[in-house]
């Protein structure tokens, strides 16, 4: 690999314009998102307007999980390790709470609907291994 | 895997930060690699020999040796 290239792209990705373009267009779908779901209220269950709001919110919602992703990509070797730690661990650690839940529900829980805590489980937890993972690189 | 790379950017009066730069990546992984708790990939390990002027056994030395 061309070192020198390397190091031009890692800059220029790290500009404070490509960053604050990042964070915008976050915020962006994350308004989206809340906006979505504040007016499917309006509308009753079946209708067009709640299928295109819940499709809005589905979209909004691919667009913040992608552009971590996409960042992945402009960081170094080691911080790209870091990062696949850290995502194993929500991966894995979402999918057993689940599937805890899941097997508790049938014994003895109550019957509740995931769907709202998978998000913040996944993303608790990959803080956790992000943690985790640069206190063993320190 | 073990390293001069410490010495090897005393020897220049380089800072972590400055050699981070200069390989294009970040302090934090410059760090790791002088402590042992990471080793880097060949072609990072490369770069880091061709900058120093050195052979890459010079520079990283196999802890079975």
């Amino acid at each position: 690999m061309d070192t020198k290239s390397a190091g031009m792209e890692s800059e220029s990705r790290r500009t404070p314009a490509y960053n604050a373009r990042y964070i915008g267009v976050a915020v962006i779908a994350a308004l989206v998102i809340i906006a979505a779901a504040l007016g499917e209220r309006q509308f009753a269950r079946g209708t067009t307007e709640r299928i295109g709001f819940a499709l809005a919110q589905s979209m909004a919602t691919a667009i913040v999980v992608v552009m971590p992703l996409r960042a992945l990509r402009h960081l170094d070797e080691l911080q790209r390790r870091i990062q696949l730690e850290a995502l194993a661990l929500a991966f894995v650690g979402t999918g057993i709470l689940c599937s805890t839940y899941g097997f508790l529900e049938k014994a003895m829980l109550s019957r509740l609907d995931l769907t709202f805590a998978i998000w913040p489980a996944m993303v608790l937890l990959w803080v956790v291994g992000v943690l985790i993972a640069c206190r063993r690189y320190r | 895997m073990k390293n001069r790379l410490r010495v090897l950017r005393a020897e220049k009066g380089w800072s972590q930060a400055d050699l981070a730069v200069k390989l294009a990546v970040s302090r934090q992984t410059v760090n790791a690699i002088e402590t042992e708790k990471y080793d880097p990939s060949l072609p990072l390990a490369f770069r880091i020999a061709r900058l120093f002027a050195r052979k890459i056994e010079d520079v990283f030395e196999s802890g079975h040796s």
